[in-house]
C-alpha cells in the first residue's frame, strides 16, 4: 500500500520520492521503483520532480534500470533533490542523473564510486573509453587466457544485447553496462530494454531444436529463463548453438563462486539455481555477472 | 618466400567483435570481406595466409565464427583449402583451435 502512495500530483507536475533502495531484484524496492518508472512514462509530457532524500542504497541492477529509462525518455522534463547520503549522492552525480535533475555536479572519492565504469551504445564497438577497463583486468590477471575469456564475454555480452535484445526495426536499440572490478571481484551489468527473454525464448528454440509452442505453454518467465540457459548448455559443439550467453555461462561454470543472474521481464533467475517470479515486468532485460578474482587466480595457480 | 602476413591488432582492430555492421564497425563480416577474401584469392599454391593475433585483446566468437566459418558459408571456400591455406598465430593456442572448428562446422 504504501508503495502506492510515492505519487503526489498537482496540475503542473509530478513529484515522486525515489525508494530508499533502487533496486529491482527484491519485491518490495521492485514494486515503489518500477512505480516512479511507470508515472514517469505514462505522464511523460508533464514535468516531474524526483526527490532522492531518502534514497541511501543503489543497487546495479536498479541503477541500470532507472537510468535506461531516462536514457529511452530522453524528453521528459525533470527536476529534482539528490541524496542525503553522499556516496549515492556522488554516484548519482556520474551517472548524469543529476545533469538530467538540473542538480550542480558532485563529487566524491570513493572506490565504489571510482572503479564503477559505465558504457552505452547501440553497436558493439569497444573504444578508447573500454582501454581503463581493460587494463584494469590486466592489472589483476596479467595476460593470462582468464584475462582474454572474461574480455571476450563481455563484448558477447554486448553483441548479445545488439542482435537479440530488440525486435528488427526497433528505434531504441540502446544498451547500457557498468563494469566495476572492487577489490577482488569482476561485477558486470548489462542492460536492454527490448523483448525479453521470456518473450523471445519459444520463438528462438522453435527455430533451434524445434520444440513446440505449446510447450511454453505453462511455463512461467523463470522457467523460460532457465530454459534459455539449459539449451545454451546443451547446445555446446552444435554448430547452430548461440554464441554470446554462451561465454558468459562457461565463464561462470568453470569459476568457483562466480554468479549470474539474469532479470526478464516477470522472471528472474541465478546460477545458483534460484528463480524468482515477480508481480511487476520489467520491459527488458538485466545480466549481472560476477566473477571473483581469488577463484581466477587460484585456478592459474592450480594449471601452472 | 614471403607469405602475406594481415595483423589483425595492427591492420584491423585490437578488439574486434560481432558478426555484421549492425553489431560494429569492427565486426567478422568486414574483416572477412577486406581481409581474408582478397588475400585468399591472391594467394598461390605454394603460399599460406598468417594471420597473426598478437595484441588482439578481443576476439569473440561471434566475431571469429563470421570471419572464419563465413568464408566456406558465405564465400563457398573449400574447408581443406583454407584449413591448410591459414596459418594461424596467436599467443593463445584456442584461437586456432576455433577458428579451425568455425571452418569445420560451416556449412
Amino acid at each position: 500500500m504504501f508503495a502506492r502512495m510515492v505519487f503526489i500530483t498537482n496540475k503542473a507536475h509530478l513529484n515522486a520520492c525515489m525508494p530508499s533502495i533502487i533496486c529491482v531484484s527484491t519485491p518490495h524496492d521492485r514494486t515503489r521503483l518500477l512505480d516512479v518508472i511507470s508515472q514517469m512514462t505514462k505522464y511523460r509530457h508533464k514535468s516531474h520532480f524526483l526527490d532522492f532524500k531518502n534514497t541511501d542504497m543503489l543497487h546495479p541492477n536498479g541503477a541500470i534500470y532507472f537510468l535506461h529509462h531516462l536514457d529511452k525518455y530522453s524528453s521528459i522534463k525533470l527536476k529534482g533533490r539528490s541524496s542525503s547520503n553522499t556516496t549515492v549522492k556522488a554516484m548519482l552525480s556520474k551517472l548524469n542523473v543529476h545533469a538530467r535533475l538540473g542538480l550542480p555536479l558532485y563529487n566524491k572519492t570513493h572506490p565504489m564510486i571510482d572503479n564503477w565504469h559505465i558504457f552505452k551504445g547501440d553497436k558493439a564497438e569497444f573504444n578508447e573509453g573500454y582501454l581503463p577497463v581493460e587494463k584494469k583486468l590486466k592489472e589483476c590477471l596479467g595476460e593470462t587466457e582468464l584475462f582474454f575469456k572474461l574480455n571476450e564475454a563481455i563484448s558477447e555480452a554486448v553483441i548479445n544485447a545488439v542482435s537479440h535484445g530488440y525486435e528488427h526495426g526497433a528505434k531504441y536499440k540502446t544498451w547500457i553496462l557498468f563494469l566495476a572490478v572492487l577489490k577482488d571481484t569482476c561485477h558486470v551489468v548489462i542492460s536492454d530494454l527490448g523483448v525479453t527473454i521470456p518473450y523471445s525464448i519459444p520463438f528462438t528454440l522453435q527455430n533451434k531444436i524445434r520444440r513446440p509452442l505449446t510447450f511454453w505453454n505453462n511455463k512461467g518467465d523463470a522457467d523460460r529463463i532457465e530454459e534459455a540457459t539449459i539449451w545454451r548448455k546443451t547446445a555446446t559443439n552444435k554448430s547452430y548453438r548461440g554464441k554470446g550467453f554462451d561465454n558468459i555461462l562457461s565463464v561462470c561454470e568453470e569459476q568457483k563462486d562466480a554468479r549470474i543472474t539474469v532479470l526478464s521481464r516477470y522472471g528472474g533467475w541465478s546460477s545458483q539455481n534460484q528463480k524468482q517470479t515477480y508481480h511487476e515486468p520489467i520491459n527488458g532485460t538485466i545480466i549481472t555477472w560476477s566473477v571473483p578474482f581469488a577463484s581466477l587466480t587460484k585456478q592459474v595457480e592450480l594449471s601452472t | 618466400m614471403n607469405n602475406p602476413v594481415i595483423n589483425v591488432a595492427n591492420d584491423f582492430y585490437p578488439r574486434p567483435a560481432g558478426r555484421y555492421e549492425k553489431d560494429g564497425a569492427y565486426n567478422g563480416e568486414r574483416f572477412r570481406k577486406q581481409f581474408l577474401v582478397p588475400k585468399l584469392k591472391s594467394l598461390s599454391k605454394s603460399e599460406q595466409i598468417i594471420i597473426d593475433f598478437q595484441g588482439v585483446t578481443m576476439a569473440g566468437s561471434s566475431f571469429l565464427e563470421e570471419a572464419f566459418g563465413g568464408l566456406v558459408r558465405e564465400e563457398g571456400f573449400n574447408k581443406d583449402f583454407l584449413l591448410n591455406a591459414i596459418d594461424v598465430r596467436s599467443p593463445r593456442a584456442i584461437i586456432k583451435t576455433r577458428i579451425e572448428t568455425y571452418i569445420n562446422e560451416a556449412h
